[in-house]
C-alpha cells in the first residue's frame, strides 16, 4: 500500500509531459502570431495596427513588470521580522 | 411584513446560532444567505422604499433599485459560498460575526440614507475585525487593532460628512454627492479608504493575510465591493477617480510580483481588480458603470475562489509561503483544478467570468480617448495574467514538481504520513459552485448582462477582442517560461517584508514618538539643570556680596524659622488682645 502510493507516477513526474505542454504553448502562439495577419482586429486607436501589437505589448509587459519589480525589491526588501523588533 | 429588508435573517440567525452547536448552527448560517435572496427575488422589487421615523429624521432602511439589487444578490451568494467554505469551523465567534458582517454589508447595500448606512458601516468593521483577531496570534492581534482604527477612522469621516450633509442641504438621503463641498469629500474619504485607495490601502494588505484561513475568505467579499458600490452611487463620473482607479491597477502589480506569501499576493491583486472597477466608476458612461457593476460581481467570486484555494492549502499543509510550496496537485488536484478556474477568471481568459466584465471597462477607456489609461490597464492585465494567473497556481501546486513535506525536507524521498489530503468536502463544494459560476459568466454572460443597472450594448466575443485578449495573456505566458523557468530571470521569491505605506505609521510613527519622548525627557532634564545652577549662582553670587555677612541674611534652618515665625505671630497675638481693644 505504502509503496503504491511511493512509486505512484504523477503526471509532471514523466519529463515528456512537461515538453509537451511547452510545445503545445509555442504552437498556440505561434498560431496566434499568424492569425494576427489573417484575422481582421478592429482597431480604435493607430497603436493597434501595428501587426501582433497585442502580442509584444503581452510579451514586453512582462519583462518591464519584472525588471521594475527587482529594482523595486532591491529598495524596498527587509528582514521577515523586520516590524517584530 | 411582506418589504422586511433582507439583512433581517442574518441577525434572526444570529441570534438563533448563539444557544446552538455543530450541524444545526451550520444548517441556520446557510439558510440566512438563502432566506435573504428569497426575500429579495419574491418581496422587493426594484422601486421599493421603506421608512420610518428617528428622532424627526426620515431614515430610508430599505431602498431597491437595479443597483443595490444586484448588489444584493452578489452579497448574498459570496455569504452562502464563505459559510459553506468555514463548514468544518467550530468557533462560535467567527460563526457570529460572519453572520454579522454579511448581513450588515447587505443592511448598508440597501441603505437609504446616510445615517443608516453609517451604521452598517460601522458594524461591518467591528464584526470583521473577529477574522483576524480569531488566529489567534500576537502578530494578529495587532494588525487586526490596527484594521480595526483605520476601519472605525472611516466611520468617523462618514459620520462627520453626514452631518455637514444634513446641516448644508437638509436631507440625509443617500444619492450623488457633490465632491466640491466639504461634506462629499468627507464621505468620497470614507469611501476610500475602505475602497483600498492608493496610501489608504494597507489595512487590507496587512490584514487579509493575517486573518484566519476561512475569515479572509469573507474579508475579501464584502469591506471593498461594499464601497466600490458606494462610490458608484455617490460619486459616478468624477474624473479624479480614473486616475485612483489607474494608480490602484498598475503599483499594486510590482508587490504581487515579489510577495512571497501567497495571500499577500492575492491581496495586492485584489486592488488591483478594484482599480478596474474605480476607474469605471470615474469614466462615468452607461458601459463603464456597468462594466463596474459586472467586474464587481464576477470578481467577488473568483477572487473569492482564489483566496478559498490559498485557504485549503493552509488548512492542509499550514502555511501559503510560494517558497515552501510546490508539487501539491499530486496530493490536491481538485483544489488545483479549481484554483486553476479561479486563476483562468482573473487572467480574463476567454470563456471565463473575467473576460466578460474586465474588457468592458478597457472598452470604455478606448471609446472615452483615455489612450494612456488604457495602456496602463493593458499592462496591469498582463501583470494580473502572470501574479495571479500563473504565480499562484504554479508556485502552489506545480513548482519543482515536489513537495517537501511539513518539515521541509526535500532530501527525504518517503514520507507518506506527511502528505497533505485533498481539502474537506465542504470546501471543495464550495470552491466547485464559485468555479462553476466563474465558467457559467463566461459562457452565458447575457444573463448577467440583463441585470445590469445601466442601458448599453455590449457583446464581449468578437474576433477582435478574443484575438487580443488571448494574444495578450498567451504571449506573457510565454515569456514567463522563457525568461522565468529557462533563464530564471526575476526577482526570485523569499520569506522577507517588504515596505508599503504601512512603514509610515508602523516604524516612523513609533520611531519619532519615542524621539519625541527622548528628546521632551531631555528638554526636561537640561531645563531644570539650568535652573538649579542659575540659583546656586545667584546663591553663590549674593555670598561673596557685603550683606551676606549679617546674621539675617545667612539661610537658617527650618527650625529656628518656625521659632521666630511663632514668636512674631505671639506678639500679635498679644498686641491684638491688649492693644487694640
Amino acid at each position: 500500500m505504502m509503496s503504491d502510493e511511493e512509486n505512484r507516477k504523477y503526471l509532471f513526474d514523466n519529463p515528456q509531459n512537461v515538453r509537451h505542454l511547452m510545445t503545445g504553448l509555442y504552437i498556440i502562439c505561434g498560431l496566434l502570431f499568424a492569425a494576427d495577419f489573417v484575422l481582421e482586429r478592429h482597431a480604435y486607436t493607430a497603436l493597434e495596427k501595428i501587426p501582433n501589437f497585442y502580442s509584444l505589448y503581452g510579451f514586453f509587459s512582462y519583462l518591464i513588470l519584472l525588471a521594475i519589480s527587482l529594482v523595486l525589491r532591491a529598495l524596498i526588501k527587509r528582514k521577515e521580522n523586520y516590524y517584530d523588533e | 411584513m411582506s418589504d422586511l429588508p433582507p439583512f433581517l435573517p442574518f441577525f434572526i440567525a444570529a441570534f438563533l446560532a448563539l444557544p446552538t452547536t455543530g450541524g444545526l448552527r451550520k444548517l441556520i448560517m446557510l439558510a440566512a444567505p438563502i432566506a435573504a435572496a428569497l426575500q429579495i427575488w419574491f418581496n422587493i422589487p426594484a422601486g421599493t422604499q421603506v421608512t420610518f421615523d428617528f428622532i424627526g429624521y426620515e431614515l430610508i432602511v430599505l431602498r431597491a433599485d437595479k443597483l443595490s439589487l444586484i448588489f444584493g444578490y452578489l452579497f448574498a451568494m459570496a455569504g452562502f459560498m464563505g459559510m459553506l467554505f468555514a463548514w468544518h469551523v467550530k468557533d462560535l465567534k467567527q460563526d457570529i460575526a460572519a453572520l454579522v458582517y454579511v448581513g450588515s454589508t447587505i443592511g448598508a447595500v440597501f441603505a437609504g440614507d446616510l445615517l443608516t448606512l453609517f451604521v452598517f458601516w460601522e458594524l461591518m468593521a467591528l464584526s470583521s475585525v473577529i477574522f483576524i483577531w480569531s488566529s489567534d496570534t500576537a502578530r494578529a492581534y495587532h494588525t487586526g487593532l490596527r484594521y480595526l482604527i483605520i476601519q472605525v477612522l472611516s466611520g468617523v469621516f462618514l459620520l462627520a460628512g453626514t452631518i455637514l450633509q444634513l446641516q448644508t442641504t437638509g436631507s440625509l438621503v443617500f444619492e450623488k454627492l457633490d465632491l466640491t463641498t466639504m461634506a462629499g469629500g468627507l464621505i468620497f474619504l470614507a469611501f476610500g479608504i475602505k475602497a483600498a485607495f492608493p496610501f489608504l490601502h494597507t489595512w487590507l494588505t496587512e490584514s487579509y493575510p493575517e486573518a484566519t484561513a476561512t475569515g479572509t475568505v469573507f474579508l475579501s467579499v464584502f469591506t471593498t465591493k461594499l464601497s466600490i458600490y458606494a462610490l458608484a452611487r455617490g460619486f459616478a463620473g468624477e474624473d479624479l477617480l480614473i486616475y485612483i482607479g489607474l494608480t490602484m491597477m498598475v503599483f499594486p502589480a510590482f508587490y504581487a510580483v515579489i510577495e512571497n506569501d501567497l495571500r499577500k499576493t492575492l491581496s495586492y491583486s485584489l486592488i488591483n481588480q478594484l482599480g478596474f472597477m474605480v476607474t469605471g466608476i470615474g469614466i462615468g458612461t452607461a458601459l463603464s458603470l456597468n462594466g463596474t457593476v459586472a467586474h464587481a460581481f464576477s470578481h467577488v467570486i473568483y477572487e473569492a475562489l482564489l483566496f478559498m484555494g490559498v485557504g485549503a492549502v493552509i488548512y492542509r499543509v499550514g502555511h501559503c509561503q510560494a517558497s515552501d510550496l510546490g508539487g501539491l496537485y499530486k496530493f490536491m488536484p481538485k483544489t488545483a483544478l479549481m484554483v486553476i478556474i479561479g486563476a483562468l477568471s482573473i487572467s480574463a481568459f476567454p470563456l471565463f467570468s473575467g473576460f466578460i466584465s474586465k474588457s468592458m471597462v478597457l472598452t470604455a477607456l478606448l471609446k472615452e480617448g483615455y489612450n494612456v489609461g488604457w495602456l496602463l490597464a493593458l499592462f496591469a492585465s498582463a501583470g494580473v495574467a502572470f501574479y495571479a494567473g500563473i504565480k499562484i497556481p504554479y508556485y502552489t501546486f506545480f513548482a519543482k514538481n515536489t513537495f517537501a513535506g511539513k518539515n521541509n525536507d526535500y532530501t527525504r524521498t518517503s514520507f507518506k504520513e506527511d502528505f497533505p489530503k485533498e481539502a474537506p468536502m465542504n470546501m471543495l463544494l464550495a470552491m466547485g459552485l464559485a468555479a462553476v459560476l466563474c465558467i457559467l459568466i463566461g459562457i452565458q454572460p447575457q444573463y448577467l448582462y440583463a441585470v445590469l443597472p445601466w442601458k448599453a450594448n455590449y457583446w464581449p466575443y468578437d474576433t477582435t477582442h478574443v484575438l487580443a485578449q488571448l494574444q495578450l495573456l498567451f504571449f506573457t505566458a510565454l515569456a514567463f517560461v522563457i525568461l522565468t523557468t529557462r533563464f530564471r530571470f526575476g526577482p526570485p521569491l523569499q520569506p522577507a517584508t517588504y515596505l508599503d505605506v504601512e512603514w509610515f505609521y508602523r516604524k516612523l510613527l513609533p520611531l519619532a514618538a519615542r524621539g519625541l519622548a527622548v528628546l521632551l525627557t531631555q528638554a526636561r532634564h537640561m531645563l531644570m539643570t539650568t535652573i538649579r545652577h542659575s540659583f546656586s549662582g545667584i546663591r553663590n553670587a549674593f555670598s561673596r556680596t557685603a550683606t551676606a555677612k549679617y546674621h539675617l541674611s545667612e539661610s537658617w534652618p527650618t527650625g529656628s524659622m518656625v521659632l521666630w515665625i511663632s514668636l512674631i505671630l505671639a506678639t500679635y497675638l498679644v498686641l491684638d488682645i491688649f492693644v487694640y481693644d
